[in-house]
């Protein structure tokens, strides 16, 4: 096709244009940063002050019984212990008089150890902070620290030289790339492991007999979105789809009724990161309005139950309902496959990344170190384990046994080739 | 037809390098899209500014980055086209018509702008499809996505437009 005098109209924008935008940009996110100030500020302070205490901890434990009384070791309940040899005057009926001079005997303290570290994605901090309060048994009474990070700074932390490691365990959603890998073994960090959690997976279904539907993320979202871009100007309108053609002409004339989780409740924000955005980045809407759904009557909150569901359904076979993995596995005999295109939800397809409405939940850590920190393969090993707790309204499925592999293997450049998509 | 392109952004995004990559894409797609200089640098920046300060939700697994730009970018144009849409009485319209004919105007104005007066008798998604492709220089796969057309169709259609564009040259 000769096309060329079309091709021959490009031109290189204007290079003070692009300098310009691109200043206009660096700005624009200067003032978003100036915007977390006041949380980085806390952040830093944090750090800061985080290992001077510890830094002070240590080396007041570590001075001559005179210099120090023997009062002080590592954890509270010691502390509180060793009260009566404090000097300060104190009600002489509450120290047990036998037992003070044992009690002021200088304790071989065991060597102070920081608390585990944890770093999870905003999107699983509920559900990890779930699983982290219910784990059991712990040595030590230091309980682990969550920490809120995007998975890049995660890694980062997680990678960084020893001398300022903040991460003991990165919890992620996504897989680490080999140059923040690299980024371990230049610190020294080579022994890095990893290995999967589980998943956390939401399935969008129907009634048992009802028509088998393949929709699209963009499609779903145009059929739910409070407001949606109009056909024509491209602006955003409040959304006028009625029925599944409207949204997307290859789809069968069928009212649009969807029920799904109640906006505060975990399982709705899987919802909004898994199919909302999805859909979102598709249509595009204005992201700022990605999470808006309809209130109109199209979309309905339901609570997840075996008895509610199927009656709904009943009610009006017409509906789609989006429930959690294992619900839709206990009650695969009252309900129809997957409403999405693509491939149907199993263990499978949630093990091999094709099933579009799941995610991973990967465990990182640096086996080489992990072991400084307080409880730290406990941890670990409740983190991975078989029997990890599952929270309800999060979405989460364990892990399948045949995908489960040895925890303390370490990761190899070569287990990070990239795969063709 | 196109020079070797750049990967997609991953998880870890080089913005430099999007930057870099998709700014030529956007600004030419306006060119086209527009059929003239003016405006283009403002929705070029328009655009930009929308994707950068919403570049944290863009999520790679979801959708390819020059699509959720370009989609933005179609956007941005989409409302500009309309608030500038003239609203001229008809019969002004009608002199304005007969007063310059295309072939007239096409020989005193630059190629870019002969370009736009042909484009302008296409129907929206026509004039879209032409920016898409030898504007901001996607593939027809790249277009079918944004178009929501097959990619056969959207070949089928370009060559078309190439030919009835070539004939009025």
């Amino acid at each position: 096709m000769n096309d060329e005098f079309l091709t021959s109209l490009r031109r290189q924008p204007p290079a003070q244009f692009s300098r310009e935008l691109k200043r206009k940009l660096q700005a624009q996110d200067a003032q978003q940063q100036r915007r977390f100030w006041p949380r980085r500020f806390k952040t830093l302070l944090l750090l800061i002050a985080g290992p001077a205490l510890a830094t002070g901890i240590f080396i007041f434990e570590r001075s001559p019984p005179a210099a120090a009384p023997p009062t002080t070791l590592a954890t509270e309940p010691r502390q509180t212990l060793a009260a009566p040899t404090d000097t300060s005057p104190a009600p002489q009926e509450q120290q047990p008089p036998a037992a003070a001079p044992e009690q002021t005997l200088p304790v071989e303290a065991p060597p102070a150890r920081p608390a585990v570290k944890i770093a999870t994605s905003p999107q699983a901090r509920g559900f990890i902070q779930t699983v982290v309060d219910g784990l059991q048994p712990r040595s030590s009474n230091l309980r682990p620290q969550l920490q809120e990070m995007e998975a890049g700074a995660a890694f980062a932390a997680l990678c960084s030289p020893e001398s300022v490691r903040q991460v003991d365990i990165v919890i992620s959603s996504r897989r680490i790339t080999r140059e923040e890998f690299m980024t371990c073994r230049r610190h020294g960090g080579g022994n890095v492991t990893e290995s999967k959690a589980g998943y956390q997976a939401l399935v969008l279904t129907g009634a048992r007999d009802s028509r088998p539907m393949k929709l699209t993320a963009r499609d779903v979202y145009l059929a739910l979105a409070r407001q949606v871009p109009d056909q024509i100007y491209g602006t955003s309108i409040d959304n006028p789809n009625i029925t599944w053609d409207q949204v997307n002409r290859k789809l069968p004339y069928r009212p649009i009724k969807v029920l799904g989780p109640a906006s505060y409740l975990p399982l709705r924000q899987l919802f909004e990161n898994l199919l909302l955005d999805a859909g979102c980045n598709l249509a595009p809407a204005q992201p700022d309005v990605c999470h808006a759904l309809r209130i109109d009557g199209v979309y309905a909150e339901v609570e997840q139950s075996a008895t509610l569901i199927p009656q709904y359904l009943w009610t009006d076979p017409n509906a789609l309902v989006l429930v959690d993995y294992e619900f839709y596995r206990d009650n695969r005999s009252q309900l129809a496959g997957s409403a999405l295109e693509g491939p149907e939800p199993s263990s499978a397809t949630l093990a091999d990344g094709t099933y579009s409405l799941a995610r991973p939940i990967y465990v990182y850590t640096d086996v080489g170190r992990i072991g400084r920190a307080a409880d730290g393969p406990n941890i670990m090993q409740s983190l991975l384990s078989p029997r990890l707790p599952n929270p309800n309204q999060y979405g989460f499925v364990r892990i399948d046994e045949r995908e489960r592999k040895n925890p303390w293997h370490p990761l190899s450049e070569s287990d990070l080739i990239p795969q063709k998509e | 037809m196109h020079g070797a392109r750049p990967a997609e952004p991953t998880d870890k995004v080089d913005w430099d390098a999007v930057y870099a990559d998709q700014l030529p894409r956007i600004y030419n797609y306006f060119r086209f899209r527009l059929g003239r200089a003016a405006d283009v640098e403002d929705l070029t920046a328009r655009t930009f500014e929308k994707a950068w300060s919403a570049r944290s939700r863009y999520r790679r697994d979801l959708a390819g980055f020059s699509t959720w730009l370009f989609r933005i970018a179609q956007n941005v144009g989409t409302d500009h086209l309309r608030a500038r849409r003239p609203h001229a009485p008809l019969d002004m319209a009608a002199g304005l018509a007969a007063e310059l004919t295309p072939e007239s105007q096409a020989a005193r104005d630059s190629d870019l702008s002969r370009l736009g007066r042909l484009t302008a008798r296409l129907p929206e998604r026509e004039q879209d499809l032409i920016a898409l492709k030898y504007g901001a220089a996607l593939n027809n796969r790249e277009i079918a996505r944004l178009t929501g057309l097959s990619e056969s169709n959207v070949g089928t259609l370009l060559y078309r437009l190439v030919q009835t564009l070539r004939s009025q040259w």
